[in-house]
């Protein structure tokens, strides 16, 4: 999760409340299908930044991708669902899961039949082979290519078989083929830098059809997305809107006041007046406006274990009891997250909770006994950024490291700059605050990612406690070559495992997501991954 | 010879932030048609004050006038403002001291010599064009058609006087006002200037009023001379009277101090003292603190402005007895005759 | 005339080369490198390398200088953002006009109201007007523009409900993907901004128009303009207002030049995609180029402003010659 994470991370440094989803209100809780649901008309969407590109092979920001869920095609996806059907991994215009070699190295995908682009084209295998070819050429410059490092060989081998060859088996492969720079592209797509702009030919249930580059976009109906058919039907999902328009620019404070006086219908707000939201509309009611959604992505205190003061385990387990969590928590704002110790985010596929360290308070006896002799000088340096929660948090932390003998020195950057000093080896830091937002509801998308010691470089770093431990990574690659409910106990019994015993981290918050709607949004779902369901809403009458 | 402007007891009163400051204390006079009326005194003396009442130029909003400016009979203080605009610059056309700041900068002067004639007279672009070359012609600025649609910062200073002049005569007035028109100017330039009013006021027949501290321009131009000190008229008469026969100590120092030519004076006389606070004036005669002839009656009455008796069209304010002005005048002139000889 | 041209115009180039160097030093100090934010941040090395390739950033940054300055005069290209690739150049002339429509409104509205008030004050000095003139100066110049801007946003756009509350609408070709269009939605949703900006600024030109008009109004010339005969009416407009408006043309001038850089706060507040609003964006994310363009774009204006100012004046003064 690339420039998707720290442009998550602004949008939380800055207040990141996003779209909301509501069911519809009725007396049954209904599923899509309810014929209550209205087909038709449009809603405005408030967005205090643009798309970056329209290019799936380009595009990185969260909300570029949560457009492209409801205009792209891929060979798998996350159903457009709340809850734990979101977390399954689903074939899309694949025929079923892939046929995967014995050695786990060849994936052979069938691709559907009666899928069509916007502009009628059919869709056919070599549409995904030209997002890989995208997703490689030099030309493009595309950060899909992080995601294509151990691919031997693709090809479309007839209209209807598409086959990847992978250099070594990776229990992720299906995963990342969900993220949208692999979906359908036509095969005359050009490859150039500056990438594809509107209007935008996809084969998902909308397309593209205008974008005012930093202004506005417009998103219709793709006329060939048949619901009542087959394949689409057995996706389940529509869409039900004939339009959705984005308008971009205005910040949190007045997109509020938009909302409310419904001249948009899905705007961000200040964090700050989430209460006086929640008050004035009650949280999560059925036909409610105001909505707290559980995220997939977490905040940790990272320490550095290269450095003399946390190389020692003991060290780092003492910071873990030190901290008030419930402190640090509330610095994100009202409603914002749920305590937690773990690294796994509660809403993870494989979490699996054990009461490691306190969520209550401060535990200093048992933080002291593991400080004890421990702790060399006792000087630390903690960088954090300097807007939002990042300076309550560093001065919470220097007072409780205080009392187990740890003398912390804050120092606040901008958040990108913060970030990109912790993440190059060798920074002079101890401790330093980050989070992380899935990229895809896979465990390994945290533990692997982010604490695989063998991943580290000399800059750009996300492994920011630089933590290496040989047994741990052992434990990860196995974990990573497994697959369903087997794949989901290692990894669940491995977060639990390097939380208590070695503890390079000290996570504290599972964020949750805050949003607010117009009194004209009849019904929405929004999930963690996707953020709003376009295949999901529509608009009351 | 008529009587065109008549002025009685006129008093004028300026309300400033230290209190009220009286310019303009009781000064009556006349001027007849055609004539030079010579206005001498010094700064601050009330003489520049008179005339700005006479056309109605002070700050309503600070001053107050009473008294009576018959101009033709008709009392210019009780005139409504739009007859004051009728006759200003059209009847009565003024011309100040400093030609440098009296143009305005931004307009040609042709612009501006028009605008003084359309104000009053519906006359076309090009006819006012005309006249204004005309005047221009008159006063003396050779080629004017090459120099009308110039700027003052182009010309000179006796150039712009001469601008001046031909805005204030463009409406041949039955008065000019000329307040120290040729101070700013050198002397070369001076006598040039004097020499072009008289020769006009010869030509359009206008009676000029001339503002000057300087006795000799109104020994070469005026047919009747105002003395005025402190706000007040303390001598009043034909020009060879007053020159002849003064009969007030001011103006005596005034001529003591005049630099001539024609005479080696070994040092000028300066009259001793500071003119006086018109905010707190002296009791009495208000020339009495530097008077060398002061008596305590001067301290305490004022003298009024009294006719002679052998020239009842000479009068002076001065509580000395006739015979010792008499003596101290002939002794005046005789210094300067000396002098000569 | 056109030896004072050139000799401006070469000194316009040497304020443009210190600008841009002194942005480009500036950018470069800042320890962030924006081929990784560029690259993503599960990027491998390289990957990064490879955009900085592609994006020139691996060269010194007096190299980088050089070759931006070249492009620039030899294309009159000011290049592309590393963010998202798009030509700098599209980016300034989309917002631009956004920016101007604010400013040149926001002025005319200024003038109509400040000049009027500054003439009424200086006319009746001390009077009740005049007072509650300067203290609206006072309350102007000291408030906030963001505070001013969301203050009206609140009031008058929502709770009011008399204009939008933000947003804004093309004049000619409006897209198909905006929610408002054509002349009247534009002017509705630029009142608020005009007059945001117009508070901000009208408050210094009240208090100046009241200065020069009333020591216009001592002037010899104008006293000469009234012993002419020439009625009230005529004294202010052809004799004090034509010279005590003179140094506003120099004001104003000025202001519009260093206003067309971004009235950043207001354009946050109201979601005016104008140069502000890219300038933010560009300094939030690193864009170094998309930043330039803006840094550059506002020092041509300034610029050209300021010699547009000085031609006007010397074409309105007759006694300015231009040396």
């Amino acid at each position: 999760m690339t420039r998707r994470i720290w442009a998550s991370i602004a949008m939380t440094a800055i207040g990141a409340s996003l779209l909301a989803a509501s069911l519809f209100a009725g007396p049954a809780a209904g599923s899509p299908e309810a014929s209550a649901q209205r087909v038709g008309g449009s809603l405005t969407v408030t967005s205090r930044s643009d798309f970056d590109y329209v290019d799936p092979s380009l595009a990185y920001f969260s909300h570029s991708w949560n457009m492209m869920a409801a205009t792209n095609l891929g060979l798998m996806y996350y159903p457009h669902q709340e809850g734990a059907a979101s977390t399954r991994l689903t074939p899309m215009a694949s025929q079923g899961m892939p046929r995967v070699s014995s050695n786990g190295r060849i994936y052979t995908f069938t691709i559907k039949q009666g899928f069509r682009f916007s502009n009628g084209q059919p869709v056919t295998a070599a549409n995904f082979a030209r997002a890989f070819a995208r997703g490689l050429a030099p030309a493009m410059q595309s950060p899909a290519s992080s995601f294509l490092d151990d691919v031997a060989s693709y090809r479309a081998v007839n209209a209807r078989t598409f086959r990847v060859v992978l250099e070594r088996p990776a229990g992720d492969f299906l995963s990342r083929m969900s993220m949208q720079f692999f979906t359908a592209v036509p095969t005359n797509t050009p490859i150039a830098a500056e990438g594809i702009k509107a209007p935008v030919i996809s084969a998902g249930p909308y397309h593209i059809r205008e974008w005012n580059e930093g202004r506005s976009a417009l998103m219709v109906r793709n006329p060939h997305w048949r619901n009542n058919q087959e394949p689409f039907r057995s996706l389940g999902f529509r869409n039900y809107l004939n339009e959705v328009r984005w308008i971009v620019g205005a910040d949190p404070a007045t997109q509020r006041l938009q909302c409310e006086r419904g001249e948009a219908d899905i705007c961000t707000f200040p964090p700050a007046q989430a209460k006086e939201l929640a008050d004035q509309y009650g949280i999560n009611r059925p036909n409610g406006r105001f909505f707290r959604k559980q995220q997939t992505g977490n905040w940790y205190l990272a320490m550095n274990t290269q450095r003399p003061l946390f190389r020692n385990a003991n060290a780092r387990k003492a910071v873990s009891h030190a901290i008030d969590r419930r402190f640090m928590v509330a610095q994100h704002g009202f409603l914002a997250g749920q305590r937690s110790d773990q690294f796994l985010p509660l809403s993870m596929p494989g979490f699996k909770q054990a009461n490691i360290y306190s969520l209550r308070g401060p535990n200093y006896d048992r933080a002291r006994q593991l400080a004890q002799g421990n702790v060399g000088d006792g000087k630390a340096v903690f960088y954090t950024f300097n807007v939002s929660q990042g300076p309550p948090i560093a001065q919470s932390v220097q007072f409780n490291l205080q009392r187990i003998g740890i003398d912390v020195e804050i120092r606040q950057f901008d958040r990108v700059v913060q970030h990109e000093k912790a993440a190059t080896r060798g920074e002079p830091f101890d401790l330093t605050l980050e989070g992380w937002l899935m990229d895809y509801p896979d465990p390994s998308n945290f533990i692997n990612v982010l604490l695989d010691g063998r991943r580290i470089q000399a800059e750009n770093n996300v492994n920011v406690s630089y933590f290496n431990n040989a047994a741990i990574n052992r434990q990860m690659d196995r974990a990573q070559r497994l697959t369903g409910q087997a794949r989901l106990n290692a990894y669940g019994n491995l977060d639990i495992n390097i939380i208590r015993n070695h503890a390079p981290v000290a996570p504290y918050i599972s964020s949750a997501a805050r949003i607010l709607v117009s009194a004209k949004v009849g019904g929405f779902k929004y999930t963690s991954l996707q953020g709003t369901l376009w295949t999901q809403v529509f608009a009351r009458s | 010879m008529a009587t065109l402007l008549e002025v009685r007891d006129l008093r004028t009163q300026f309300t400033t932030d230290d209190g009220i400051v009286g310019a303009v204390d009781g000064v009556s006079f006349s001027v007849d048609s055609g004539q030079v009326l010579g206005i001498v005194g010094e700064s601050g003396s009330g003489k520049s004050v008179t005339c700005l009442t006479l056309m109605g130029l002070n700050d309503p909003r600070s001053t107050t006038s009473t008294g009576e400016v018959l101009f033709r009979g008709e009392d210019l203080l009780k005139a409504s403002p739009r007859r004051l605009r009728e006759i200003r610059g059209n009847e009565i056309a003024m011309i100040f001291q400093d030609p440098m700041t009296s143009l305005n900068p931004v307009h040609s002067i042709g612009t501006q010599l028009e605008e003084a004639l359309t104000l009053h007279e519906n006359v076309t672009g090009k006819q006012a064009r005309a006249r204004a070359l005309e005047m221009l012609m008159a006063v003396g600025i050779p080629r004017p058609e090459r120099r009308i649609d110039d700027y003052p910062h182009q010309f000179s200073g006796g150039m712009r006087q001469r601008v001046m002049i031909a805005m204030a005569l463009i409406n041949s007035p039955d008065l000019v006002i000329a307040d120290e028109p040729t101070t700013a100017l050198d002397v070369t330039t001076q006598a040039q200037i004097l020499s072009l009013l008289k020769r006009l006021q010869d030509e359009f027949g206008s009676a000029i009023i001339m503002i000057t501290h300087d006795l000799g321009v109104v020994a070469e131009t005026a047919d009747d001379v105002v003395v005025m000190y402190g706000a007040r008229i303390v001598e009043r008469g034909p020009v060879d009277a007053i020159f002849s026969q003064p009969r007030h100590p001011y103006t005596w120092g005034l001529m003591g101090s005049l630099p001539r030519l024609d005479v080696a004076v070994e040092r000028l006389e300066q009259i001793p003292g500071q003119p006086p606070s018109l905010l707190r004036p002296p009791s009495g005669c208000r020339f009495h603190p530097r008077c060398r002839y002061a008596m305590a009656k001067c301290i305490s009455d004022v003298p009024p402005l009294e006719q002679i008796e052998y020239d009842p069209r000479h009068s002076q304010a001065c509580h000395l007895d006739e015979a010792t002005k008499a003596r101290e005048a002939a002794a005046l002139l005789t210094t300067f005759s000396e002098a000569a000889s | 005339m056109f030896r004072y041209l050139v000799r401006r115009l070469l000194w316009a180039g040497v304020l443009f080369i210190a600008v841009t160097f002194v942005t480009y030093i500036i950018f470069f100090l800042v320890p962030a490198n924006p081929a990784r934010l560029a690259a993503g941040q599960n990027a491998t090395p390289e990957h990064i390398a490879s955009v900085e390739e592609f994006l020139g950033l691996d060269r010194p940054f007096y190299v980088q200088y050089y070759k931006f300055l070249r492009r620039l005069v030899t294309e009159g290209s000011l290049g592309h953002s590393f963010l998202n690739r798009r030509s700098v150049n599209e980016e300034i002339y989309r917002a631009a006009p956004v920016t101007a429509s604010l400013v040149f409104g926001a002025m005319l509205l200024v003038l109509a109201v400040s000049v009027p008030i500054g003439i009424l004050s200086a006319l009746r000095p001390r009077s009740l007007l005049d007072r509650a003139a300067m203290v609206y100066v006072l309350i102007g110049i000291s408030l906030p523009s963001f505070w001013i801007a969301l203050v009206l946003s609140y009031l008058v756009g929502y709770r009011l409900g008399w204009t939008p509350i933000a947003g804004y609408c093309e004049v000619l070709s409006v897209p198909e993907a905006s929610t408002c269009g054509g002349f009247t939605d534009w002017v509705y949703h630029m009142i608020l901004p005009w007059l945001t900006l117009a508070i901000v600024v009208a408050g210094t030109y009240v208090r100046f128009v009241r200065a020069e008009v009333m020591e216009t109004m001592t002037q010899d010339y104008v006293r000469t303009a009234r012993a002419k005969g020439a009625p009230e009416r005529r004294v202010m407009r052809a004799h004090i207002l034509r010279n005590a408006m003179l140094p506003i043309v120099t004001i104003i001038g000025l202001d519009i030049g260093i206003l067309l850089g971004g009235a950043i706060f207001i354009e946050q507040v109201f979601g005016l995609p104008g140069l502000g609003t890219t300038a933010i964006n560009a300094i939030g994310q690193f864009d170094l180029p998309v930043l330039q363009g803006v840094v550059i774009f506002g020092a041509i204006a300034i610029i050209v402003f300021t010699l547009i100012v000085d031609l006007l004046y010397a074409w309105i003064d007759p006694r300015i010659r231009l040396a």
